[in-house]
């Protein structure tokens, strides 16, 4: 009560106009500042403390064109363990490296898909490896699997365009014309393919073609002033990196240059008209000579692209759906090596391999390597050159 | 006032436990409709190469592409549950379309220059990276490794690609392929010799902690009832003691006689027994 006698007495005290505040609205509000201001302390605190107690597990995937995955996987281990086992993505493991937190090299075994990693008092592990059966191949669909129990990223080849996802991603961005995709925990299926229309590769394709078929008119003696204006204005955009619109263009400047030779041509059969038939029959000639001299030149050539003859010493060569069938898991891109082989009587050179599926050196080396540890082929060096020879049924069931 | 104060707490901790996992959960919307986007105007540009379309290849790139328009709808609503549906089922649409067409097998670009070049760009991407994390590594580690030719490599093939000479390219790659692995092969070699060394730091860390752990239970013991050693067999036929002191004392015994490999199967099955 005296504190009320006093604020009417302030009150009546006051002159016109002043504003007037409760204390006790003054004190609760003394009170309350400091609850929230704790309780904002308390949830900012709470986000670094999430941070570095929850989950410091990281998962990163990054694909290369040729079906080879670099996994990157962080964990915490037991700092008092000796050692800690390590899940691996894949049972083809290459180039395992494992560092601790300091970046100190840690020893490790593979045995199938585990890692025993000699950790000694490390609390951290970081393991960097390449294997190639996270992907498989169908046609010139590229399939990425995988099965995880954390989070996880995946970045993707250049010039790859995703074409069937079986999850939600949590996020995706571009990093360096590559896509980067975040991904929830658990399996997921990703299908892309590389070098697809839009892209890049597609517009030096379609430059190209615009370019040789100019070319070709420029030759025969047609003028495509238009055509070669258009084709210059793909390679501008191409150099900027709009790769879609270059290829629009180079598609545009083929299609002016069509136009170019119509209109040359029409001309021209106007006044050809009049031309003698004795020219015509010496045209002719001369191109069916022009056919034949090709058609003997390609000859030639594909009887020296024929490697050296693989003699044959009472080698049966096994049957492809028997093997298929052994190895059920057999990635697609080589099973069709493995049909390839077999179509060739069992055995045949690396070089072959690389000319018929296209392959780089080391690409196709993989790929074989990949068969060999899987006992479906065996390699032998015949006159310093790699044959690759198809393993009998009873030998790769071993 | 009171009631105020809780209720702000009690809000405050709602938001600190569940905060961060509800923000997690919500999926980038761009990036749904960017993907299926993309899928979409790739297959419209593959099946305008294809002469004669199949009805069946029509007909569901047109339901991939609806699902698509769906999501859009969908993300302009803000109804992240049906978005994800609709992108779902875009996506399975357009992974059936692409099998049909890959079935047909129209749309292969047999190029070898523009595949040769892609895969050796690639190739020496994932080598230069791999060779990078491998010096990192020597450095760090103090592991001598001359990584001068590999670098040289890498350049030339990178020159030899850029004037169009594959083979020359990819017999550098080769080279240098062959350098990671001798570089691989060398610092796990290193692995293996520091290892006896670490593992005895490690034993006489683990004995000096266990130690402690074994007087703070003495003097614990002091005021209680004597706590029975119990000893479990461990699939290493090791006998694990329960009491810390006990460990400590076969522990000193290994190290002392050199048998660090012992000790390290001791405290394991020590760890998994305090587990």
């Amino acid at each position: 009560m005296p504190q009320e006698y006093q604020m009417i007495a302030v009150q009546e005290v006051l002159p016109e106009g002043m504003l007037f505040v409760r204390i006790n609205c003054i004190l609760t509000t003394m009170v309350r500042a400091p609850v929230i201001a704790a309780c904002f302390v308390l949830l900012v605190l709470s986000s670094f403390v999430q941070y570095a107690v929850g989950s410091p597990k990281v998962l990163d995937f990054t694909i290369y064109t040729d079906g080879t995955t670099h996994v990157f996987y962080q964990t915490d281990v037991d700092s008092q363990s000796p050692d800690s086992a390590l899940n691996l993505y894949g049972n083809s493991i290459e180039n395992l490296v494992v560092q601790d937190e300091n970046g100190t090299l840690l020893s490790s075994r593979v045995n199938q898909s585990t890692a025993t990693v000699e950790t000694l008092g490390s609390s951290t592990i970081k393991a960097d490896y390449d294997t190639p059966d996270l992907i498989s191949k169908n046609g010139k669909t590229w399939t990425f699997h995988v099965n995880s129990t954390i989070d996880y990223s995946i970045l993707l080849p250049k010039n790859s365009v995703i074409v069937g996802m079986s999850v939600s991603p949590l996020n995706m961005q571009i990093v360096d014309d590559q896509s980067l995709i975040s991904l929830p925990s658990g399996s997921a299926e990703i299908n892309y393919i590389i070098g697809v229309l839009g892209t890049s590769q597609t517009a030096t394709l379609a430059i190209q073609k615009a370019q040789d078929f100019i070319n070709t008119l420029t030759s025969t003696g047609v003028k495509t002033p238009m055509a070669l204006a258009k084709l210059e204005e793909a390679k501008l955009d191409f150099n900027q990196g709009k790769y879609s619109d270059a290829e629009s263009l180079a598609a545009a400047a083929k299609s002016l240059a069509l136009q170019e030779q119509q209109t040359t041509n029409s001309v021209s059969n106007m006044s050809s008209d009049n031309l003698p038939i004795s020219v015509l029959i010496v045209g002719g000639i001369i191109a069916a000579g022009a056919a034949g001299f090709m058609i003997m030149k390609r000859k030639r050539s594909s009887n020296s692209i024929t490697p050296s003859v693989i003699t044959k010493n009472n080698y049966i060569a096994p049957d492809k759906e028997t093997i298929y069938k052994l190895k059920p898991e057999l990635r697609q891109d080589d099973k069709d090596i493995v049909a390839f082989i077999s179509e060739k009587g069992g055995q045949v050179f690396e070089s072959e391999l690389r000319k018929k599926f296209l392959m780089p050196r080391t690409t196709m080396w993989r790929a074989v390597k990949r068969l060999e540890r899987e006992d479906v082929i065996e390699i032998e060096k015949v006159d310093q050159q790699n044959l690759i020879k198809l393993r009998k049924p009873e030998e790769t069931e071993k | 006032m009171k009631a105020l104060a809780i209720i702000f707490l009690a809000l405050v901790g709602t938001l600190i436990i569940n905060g961060p996992i509800q923000s997690y959960a919500d999926p980038q919307l761009d990036a749904l409709l960017q993907i299926a986007t993309q899928a979409r105007e790739n297959l419209k540009m593959n099946i305008s190469q294809i002469n004669n379309v199949p009805d069946e290849i029509t007909r569901l790139f047109k339901q991939g592409s609806d699902e698509t328009d769906a999501l859009s709808n969908a993300i302009d609503k803000k109804d992240v549950v049906s978005a994800r549906q609709h992108f779902l089922s875009a996506m399975n649409f357009f992974k059936t379309t692409n099998d049909k067409i890959n079935s047909l097998n129209v749309t292969q670009v047999n190029n070898q220059q523009q595949t040769d070049t892609l895969q050796l760009q690639s190739e020496i991407t994932r080598l230069a990276k791999i060779g990078e994390t491998l010096k990192t590594i020597a450095i760090t580690n103090h592991a001598s490794f001359d990584f001068t030719q590999f670098d040289q490599l890498i350049q030339k093939a990178k020159q030899d690609l850029d004037n169009g000479n594959i083979s020359e390219a990819s017999k550098s790659i080769e080279e240098a392929n062959h350098i990671v692995i001798d570089a691989h092969q060398s610092l796990t070699n290193v692995a293996k010799q520091r290892t006896p060394d670490r593992a005895k730091d490690f034993t006489e860390k683990q004995i000096e902690r266990l130690d402690k752990m074994g007087s703070t239970s003495t003097q614990n013991s002091m005021t209680q009832a004597p706590k029975v050693s119990t000893t479990s067999k461990t699939s290493s036929n090791f006998t694990s003691y329960e009491n810390p002191k006990d460990t400590v004392a076969k522990l000193k015994k290994l190290a002392a006689a050199g048998k660090v490999d012992e000790a390290l199967k001791v405290i394991k099955s020590f760890e998994a027994h305090q587990k």
